[in-house]
């Protein structure tokens, strides 16, 4: 699939011994990349963690869907939280739709505190059928 | 001594910082007047007897800095939500250490404010980001609606001016074949009457017998007789050929506002195919697969524009290959070099369309821009490089479909799919 995305992962993962990022293509109809994280995110590993995102074009075929499940996030900080918003970001510009998948609480509160909530769309389970982003983007 | 342990503690107060001091279960054993603050009281005595983890607005993240605590003996940056006694919810960023007796300090630093700025910014970016999409969505609109606005007034004016006088010819062409057999019936029978007996030649006398055939063969009357069917034939199947054209293009005549309906692919394939005679043309060989597939959702309109302009980008190519006149490799005969083949198929979500022709290979690098406005791979002055940013336009944004492009020295292959409609 993707020789830089995937050495970019196990680069991370050995560099980062609180944050683990395992990752699955889904050959469905918009290509969806899942990305599962396990463990803390904070500003030790926010950045890297957002960098990984620079190595999408290396994968083919390109996702057009991404989801972030959150559900092994033990500890979150704002910073981290603000890595989704970047990442979004990145994605709209590329016409990626990113999802966020099993949010805990507190990542939910702090969107929701920060105003966000609105711009993100938050899936109960990460192979949950979707519409595209643009399509709200739309309405 | 006892001075200097006065002016410690004294110091402690009156840190710029809230400043607890508990121990592993979170009683707090001292804070300072910043951390009574912080917490929405007055004084550190409040504080007394109280533990620090229950302001914490997730109290299982009390655990995670002491497993951290245990890891590193400091931790220089841990954020917490704290959850005052006014409700209010503060951020604040600990540094924290154990002290030799078991107990931990912890320093607080209220991030509130600096973390509402920077979501402001981060807001307003968002906003930005919404207002650049809705204005890309307006630059496609303009260019889509500027192309078909000029075919549209074009289309518009040819299917009024040709269809009365198409109505008229085809009727008239009708009716001259029934007067043409008419009077084929009636020369035939005059024809018998002066041979003498009817239809029986045999009863004619010599000479009525060789001016009948010297005069049908002045007048080549068996040539015209033959030929005039096969003419009308042709002349009849050629007008329906422009009625059908004159119909395709009356999707171009709609008022604009069109709504999304379900649509065959095969039928706008026709409609494309009819409009931009790809089926016809002596240079090229066309060839087509067509088969049924589940409708789509959409505009007509537009997806009849968007495979013209991939069919006149398919003819473009196939017939900008070298003839063998060019090369000097034929005797001056024409000879069809160029390749059209349009394949269409489905599974259970998508309809897939290629356009497939044998034109000269794409380079790598322009690929990636081949749908870009304004990019070209046709000479100066032949291409505008808006018909493939439209198709893509219409097949991505307009669909909600995909299309991708494959260059080889065999063929060029444009992969349009577009998701059924549901």
């Amino acid at each position: 699939m993707s020789s830089t995305f995937e050495h970019y992962i196990k680069t991370f993962n050995e560099k980062n011994n609180r944050l683990n990022l395992e990752h699955l293509f889904v050959e469905d109809r918009e290509h969806t990349l899942i990305l599962y994280l396990k463990g803390d995110l904070d500003t030790n590993n926010s950045y890297p963690f957002i960098d990984l995102f620079e190595t999408l074009n290396d994968i083919t075929p390109n996702p057009e869907k991404i989801v972030v499940d959150c559900k092994g996030i033990n500890y979150i900080s704002s910073t981290g939280i603000g890595s989704f918003t970047t990442i979004l970001i990145k994605c709209r510009k590329r016409g990626i739709s990113f999802f966020l998948s099993r949010v805990p609480k507190k990542v939910n509160d702090v969107l929701s505190m920060l105003g966000f909530s609105s711009y993100f769309s938050i899936l109960e389970d990460p192979f949950a059928k979707t519409t595209l982003q643009r399509d709200s983007l739309e309405e | 001594m006892p001075k200097t342990y006065f002016h410690y503690d004294e110091f402690i107060d009156w840190l710029p910082n809230p400043l607890f001091i508990v121990d592993n279960d979170s009683n707090i054993k001292r804070s300072n007047y910043n951390a009574a603050k912080f917490l929405g009281l007055s004084s550190p005595e409040e504080l007394k007897g109280k533990r620090l983890v229950d302001f914490y607005r997730y109290p299982e993240e009390w655990q995670i800095l002491i497993d951290r605590l245990h890891d590193e003996a400091n931790v220089s940056e841990f954020e917490v939500i704290y959850q005052d006694y006014s409700e209010k919810l503060v951020v604040a960023v600990e540094s924290s250490f154990l002290m030799d007796v078991g107990n931990i300090v912890i320093v607080g630093r209220d991030i509130t404010t600096r973390l509402e700025l920077e979501n402001r910014l981060m807001g307003t970016n968002m906003e930005l980001m919404d207002a650049n999409a809705k204005l890309q969505e307006m630059h496609r609109q303009l260019i889509q609606e500027k192309s078909m606005a000029s075919l549209g007034t074009l289309a518009a004016g040819l299917a009024h001016e040709m269809n009365n006088p198409l109505g008229y010819i085809k009727s008239n062409i009708r009716s001259f074949d029934e007067y043409f057999r008419e009077l084929l019936s009636y020369t035939q029978t005059l024809e018998g009457i002066i041979r003498g007996s009817g239809s029986d030649e045999r009863d004619a006398s010599a000479p009525k017998k060789q001016n009948i055939k010297r005069l049908r063969s002045m007048h080549e009357i068996d040539q015209i007789e033959n030929d005039i069917a096969s003419l009308i034939s042709e002349t009849d199947s050629g007008i329906e050929r422009i009625v059908k054209t004159v119909k395709s293009l009356s999707v171009f005549t709609e008022e604009g506002n069109e709504k999304d309906t379900e649509l065959s692919v095969p039928r706008a394939l026709e409609m494309a195919v009819v409009l931009t005679q790809a089926d016809n043309l002596p240079t090229i060989n066309y060839s087509a697969k067509i088969h049924k597939v589940p409708p789509v959702r959409g505009k007509l309109k537009e997806l009849v524009q968007a495979f013209i302009n991939l069919l006149l980008n398919a003819i473009d190519a196939a017939q900008s290959l070298p003839s063998p006149e060019d090369t000097g490799s034929n005797d001056g005969q024409s000879v069809v070099t160029g390749r059209i083949r349009i394949e269409t198929s489905s599974d259970s979500e998508w309809i897939y369309c290629n356009f497939i022709n044998n034109g000269p290979v794409i380079d790598k690098d322009k690929l990636g821009r081949i749908f870009d406005p304004f990019f070209t791979t046709k000479d100066v002055g032949k291409g505008a490089g808006l018909g493939l940013t439209a198709v893509y336009q219409v097949i991505v944004y307009g669909f909600g479909g995909r299309i991708d492009v494959q260059s080889s020295k065999e063929e060029t292959r444009f992969l349009v799919r577009i998701p059924q409609s549901r």
